[in-house]
Parts: C-alpha cells; structure tokens; sequence
C-alpha cells in the first residue's frame, strides 16, 4: 500500500490558560490519523470534542493560545510541526486546500469573487493575471457555477449561499492540492444544497485524485461521502473504520449512541434514544476513559485507566469493556 | 372532529428590495419580493405540524406574521375562529400569552445580560404584574426542573450554559405563560445530533403532559418524520404540498417534495439522483406567471409556464399543488 498523504501520529494540543492559577486544557490527547491519496476520510464527532481544533492543528493556523506539546505532523515527507510560518504558507492553500464552515465570514465581503480568486491564485504561483484569471474560471467551472463570468465580478453578498459554498470550494482547488480539509462544509446550507455540495466534493476528489478529509457533526451526512470514518470524542479518536463497515458494526458505545440517536432510526413518535449527560470538562480527564461517565456498561477499570485502541470487528476502537466481549451481558448489547 | 386553532388564509407578506442591477442607491429601483404569497394553511387542535422547506422559502416570515411580530399584506390569521392579525396591539395582548416561540438560534435568542432566572420571570411579571414575585421564581423553577435544567444553573448566565442548556432554556421560558399553541423557529439546526435527540425527546415529553399544539419550521426531514403529525411543504411563499407524515413520506407527489426527501442524507440507505433539482434556489422574480418551481422541475411542461397551480386534494387529507397531478397526468 501506498504511503499516507497525511500522518498524524500522537499529536497533543493545548490551550494555555490565561491566568497562572488555572491548568492547561488538554484538547488534543493523543491523535493519530492517516489520509492516503484520494481517499475521503470523514471526522465525526460532538461540538467540543476537537474536531476543528484538529483541522487546523494540521496546518497550524490555529489561536495563538493553542500550541502543540508534543507529536507528529507528516505531510508529503514534510513535518510540518518543524516548519516555519513562511514555509507554512508555502503548504497552507498550496498543498492543503481549507474549506470552512460558514462561507460568508470565509469570503472577504469587500472583494469580488474574482479578486479573491486571483489573490490566491497569484499569491502561490508565478503566473500572468490573464493566465490565473482563466484558472479561476475554470474552476469556478469545475465547481458548477452557473454563469461564471458574471459571477466572478459579484461580491460574495450577491450569491446566494450554495454558491459562496461553491465558491470557496473553488477556491480552495484553485491551487490543485493534494489535500482538502473542510470543516463542516454544509451546516450553514440547505438539504438540497447540502447533498449537492457532498456530491460535488466527492465527485472533485475522485476525478481528481484530491484526498478530503470532511469534518461533520452529522454520522448521515458522511455515511455515502467517505472511504473512511473516525469517530472523535472529548479530543480522543474512539473508533475508527471504513464508513460501512463502522455504520453497519459499531463497536464502541458513544458510536453506537450517536447512530441511535438519529431521529429516523426509531419509529416516528416513540422515544428517540439519548446519550446520557454531556461531554466532560477536558481538565478532569487524565487517567480513565473519557466516555466512562456517559457510558452505560463503564466498570472500575474504566475510571483509573485509559483504553487503547486495537481491533474489534471489522476495525478498531478504544474501549475497555470491548476486550472482554465474553462478560458483555448479550441482553445490554446494542443491536442496531 | 378536528378542532381549528389557526387559520390562515390567503395570506401575502411582501418586501421591498433593491433592484438587482441597480449599482447606485439614489437610483435604485425598488422592487417587492413575495416572501408569502397567498399561503392557506390551518393547523389543528392538539397537533404537530411540521412546515419544511429550503431557506428563503418563507418559513421564518411566516412564524413571524403567526405571532404578530409582523403584519400580513393581505389576508388573514384566526385563532379559534377570531381574526388577530389586525388587532391593536392591546387587543392582541390577551392571544400573545396564548402563543409562545421558540426562535432558531439559542445563542442569540437569550439576552447575554440576563440570568437565567431572570429571563423565564420576566414573561410572567409582564402578563400578571399583580402577581408576587416570589411565586413567579417558584414557577420558574419548577419549569426549569421540566425541562431537564438542574435548578442551581438558575443564576447562570447564557454564556455559561452549553447550546443545549440554552435551548431548553427557551423552552422553558416560551412555557413560562402556560402557552396552547407554541412556534418552534428551526429548534434544532444549531444543535449537535445528540443534543437534538434530546431536545426532541422533551418537545414530545411536553406535548404529552401540557396539550400543546405545535407549528414547527425546520429543514431536518428525519426529525420532522420523528415527530410531526402532519408535514407541509413550502416554496417560495406556497404551500406547494400538504398530508400526514405517512401519507407524505410514503407516497411524496410534489417533484419538490420529492426532490427533499431525495436530498436528506440517511445513513443505511445511499443517496438518491433520481429525483434531483437542476439549478439554485431562485432569486424572487416578483409577479411572474406560472409555477414558482417551473425552472428547476425535471417535469415541467406548457401549463406549468403560464398559470400557476392551486392545492388540490388527490386523496382524503393530501393536498398537492401541481399541474401534471391536478390534472391527472401521472
């Protein structure tokens, strides 16, 4: 098999705290992660569990507040931990393209589509305005804008917000990278456009080989749209699989929470199912499993040590009460 | 029987806009775009209707005019039989703690300056202002405990409590003035899928035990086919398709309805091409003839062009608005 486009090995991440007083926050405990070429890995996980945190641990364009303590960032045979801000830049757009969640506060409101476009374009490669301005177009293209040429002299308030969605996706492919990382790309959209903008990302990845990594609150959303699915929690991955396989045989119990949770797995009117509590504050988690107090098959092990992650099933995750399926009550197991 | 609680008919709310390619503001031209266009609608005692639709279609204008934060056109909104929605302001005061709403985003929707506390009191000294205080702080407890809200968090501020906390604290305080009819604006776009299992769970909980009658607006097709009774389906201003959740989900007439159903992401089963949208959500054209989805329906011929359709039952309680079936073409 090909080497990964992307390792993340053991990456730790921090917040420190303002005040002397007050512990660091732990966010990222631990994260390992591995993108091939042209392949769609999603990252599913509740808001506060670090997902964006990750997002941007990865190309380092996160608060000033944050800092990695300590793990490995390898891109293309590159640490990027190592890196410099002006060799970051070098990465950032070029080789690893962003698409963020909201597209209006991603857009420069005050700039046509076009001069952003080329801003970016130009910014990276050494071409004339005349060539870059036929890139744009083509991507712009690519990406299904209707009318591209009047589009590209409006200013983003003009479009309407699948186009902006579009746009931005435009220009994060503007630069053909090998890696496109984008952050809940569809929360601000419509259904519709939803499903649109999800079928244009995978459409743009297999035509051209562009590895994606999609961040999502939403396991639906990502179920048809990725190769490859981990499941995040309180800045820790507990599962992680291909999609299908992680979907139709979950393992760990916060997985299988949050698939039992979607509104259209129970029959209309009874009662949905609910995880129990809500994510921990992250300071009190050193040495136990971070879903033990939500989990409803937790024993004493699970508060004095953390799991590990090894194959169960078809794939992998990190729990406890998993490597003894033998004492697992077959009544409390979680059929889906 | 079924009980009329709301009554809309025929119901306009128009904006004025600037003209689009009008670059010059002491030029511009202004013109009006539809955001509701001649809605009928009714909802029933006791019921759940759930009103979906794509953003831009009218349903945020529509809570609003429902609740009086802003006055129809033309037609008219009755509450059991009696027209409010040209009422004066006093006279409307007595339906305003009959209807309550549950706006979108829990974030903004609290005033950042208040306790907890302070904005579920606060409802209820406005309606009753004889009433003693301290029942009022009482009442608000006991609402706070039923919505699944630990009592201690009643000095919190809302910058202290997680998105859910916050949207039960809406909750709470929209059913602080013992409410019959409760608009619920997208309750659940700004939460987390667990989180939102859980704001479900309460709404249905509530339901139950306080006789609500439910008007919920939302774009989330598989928490409207969790809890809605009946499902109406909105674009650009129309209801274009209305029925129960089985009827609706079962057997979908309208290609726009179809088209959402075909777009909601479901996790067992891949998603569907064949009943795609070509193009955008359009840009109001105002006073165009024809069906409003004409340019993006796969299926749109020469009636659809010049005469817009009218809701037409085609079996007992499933009204679709569409040419090719009200005239028995499919």
């Amino acid at each position: 098999m090909s080497k990964p486009l992307l390792t993340v090995s053991d990456l730790h991440v921090s917040f420190m705290s303002r005040w002397q007083h007050e512990p660091n926050v732990d966010v990222l405990r631990g994260v390992n992660l591995q993108v091939r070429r042209g392949e769609r890995v999603a990252l599913v996980g509740e808001s506060g569990a670090g997902k964006s945190l990750l997002a941007t641990s990865i190309i380092q364009l996160f608060e000033s507040s944050a800092h990695i303590l300590k793990g490995r960032v390898e891109f293309e045979r590159q640490e990027l931990t190592q890196l410099n801000s002006k060799q970051l830049r070098q990465i950032r757009g070029r080789r690893i393209g962003m698409i963020f969640q909201d597209p209006m506060t991603n857009l420069n409101p005050s700039l046509t589509i076009e001069q952003q476009l080329l801003q970016c374009i130009l910014s990276h490669r050494n071409i004339s305005r005349k060539e870059a301005h036929i890139v744009a177009l083509h991507k712009l293209r690519q990406v299904h804008i209707p009318a591209p040429e009047t589009r590209m002299q409006q200013y983003p308030h003009q479009l309407s917000a699948g186009q902006r969605q579009r746009a931005t996706i435009a220009m994060a492919l503007a630069l053909e990278p090998a890696l496109i990382i984008a952050d809940e790309p569809t929360s601000a959209l419509d259904v519709t456009m939803q499903a649109e903008v999800m079928r244009l990302l995978s459409h743009l990845c297999n035509n051209n080989g562009v590895a994606l990594l999609i961040i999502s609150h939403d396991l639906s959303l990502v179920a048809h749209a990725s190769d490859r699915c981990l499941i995040m929690y309180a800045g820790q991955i507990v599962e992680q699989g291909p999609t299908k396989m992680l979907i139709n045989d979950a393992q760990h119990p916060y997985t299988q929470g949050l698939i039992k949770a979607l509104p259209n797995m129970s029959s209309p009117g009874q009662q949905l199912y609910q995880i129990p509590g809500q994510m921990p504050q992250l300071q009190e988690l050193q040495q136990q499993c971070s879903f033990a107090k939500r989990c409803e098959h937790a024993e004493d092990i699970c508060y004095r040590q953390a799991p590990l992650m090894a194959p169960h099933g078809t794939h992998q995750a990190s729990c406890h009460i998993l490597a003894r399926p033998a004492e697992l009550d077959p009544d409390t197991e979680l059929t889906l | 029987m079924r009980q009329t609680l709301v009554d809309i008919s025929n119901l306009h709310k128009a904006y004025s806009a600037p003209h689009e390619n009008s670059a010059l503001w002491f030029r511009q031209q202004r013109s009006h775009i539809n955001a509701i266009d001649g809605l009928d609608l009714a909802i029933y005692k006791g019921e759940t209707l759930c009103v979906v639709g794509e953003s831009g279609c009218g349903k945020s204008t529509l809570a609003r005019l429902v609740m009086g934060i802003e006055q129809p056109d033309a037609g008219s909104i009755g509450y059991e039989g009696r027209a409010i929605s040209h009422l004066s302001s006093k006279a409307r005061q007595a339906y305003r703690q009959r209807m309550q709403i549950v706006f979108q985003d829990p974030y903004t929707a609290l005033n950042p300056r208040l306790t907890v506390m302070h904005v579920l009191v606060e409802p209820v000294m406005y309606h009753h202002p004889q009433l003693d205080r301290s029942i009022a702080i009482e009442q608000a407890l006991a609402q706070l405990a039923a919505v699944g809200i630990d009592p201690s968090l009643a000095q919190r501020f809302p910058h202290q409590l997680s998105g859910g906390q916050r949207q039960r604290v809406n909750i709470a305080r929209a059913l602080m003035v013992q409410p019959e009819f409760v608009v619920a604006d997208e309750p659940l776009s700004a939460l987390d899928v667990s989180i939102q299992a859980q704001i479900l769970n309460l709404l249905a909980q509530l339901q139950q035990q306080k006789q609500l009658t439910y008007l919920i607006f939302s774009h989330n097709l598989a928490a409207v086919e969790h809890m809605a009774d009946r499902v109406a389906v909105m674009y650009e201003g129309k209801i274009c398709e209305i029925a129960s959740r089985e009827q609706i989900f079962n057997d979908p007439q309208h290609p726009y309805t179809q088209a959402l159903m075909a777009a909601s992401p479901q996790i067992h089963t891949p998603p569907n091409n064949n009943h795609k949208l070509v193009g955008d959500v359009p840009n109001r054209i105002p006073s165009r003839l024809g069906c409003s989805l004409q340019d993006r329906c796969p299926r749109a011929f020469e009636a659809c062009r010049h005469q817009s359709p009218q809701l037409q039952e085609v079996v007992a309680d499933h009204q679709v608005a569409c040419h090719e079936i009200n005239q028995g073409w499919r």
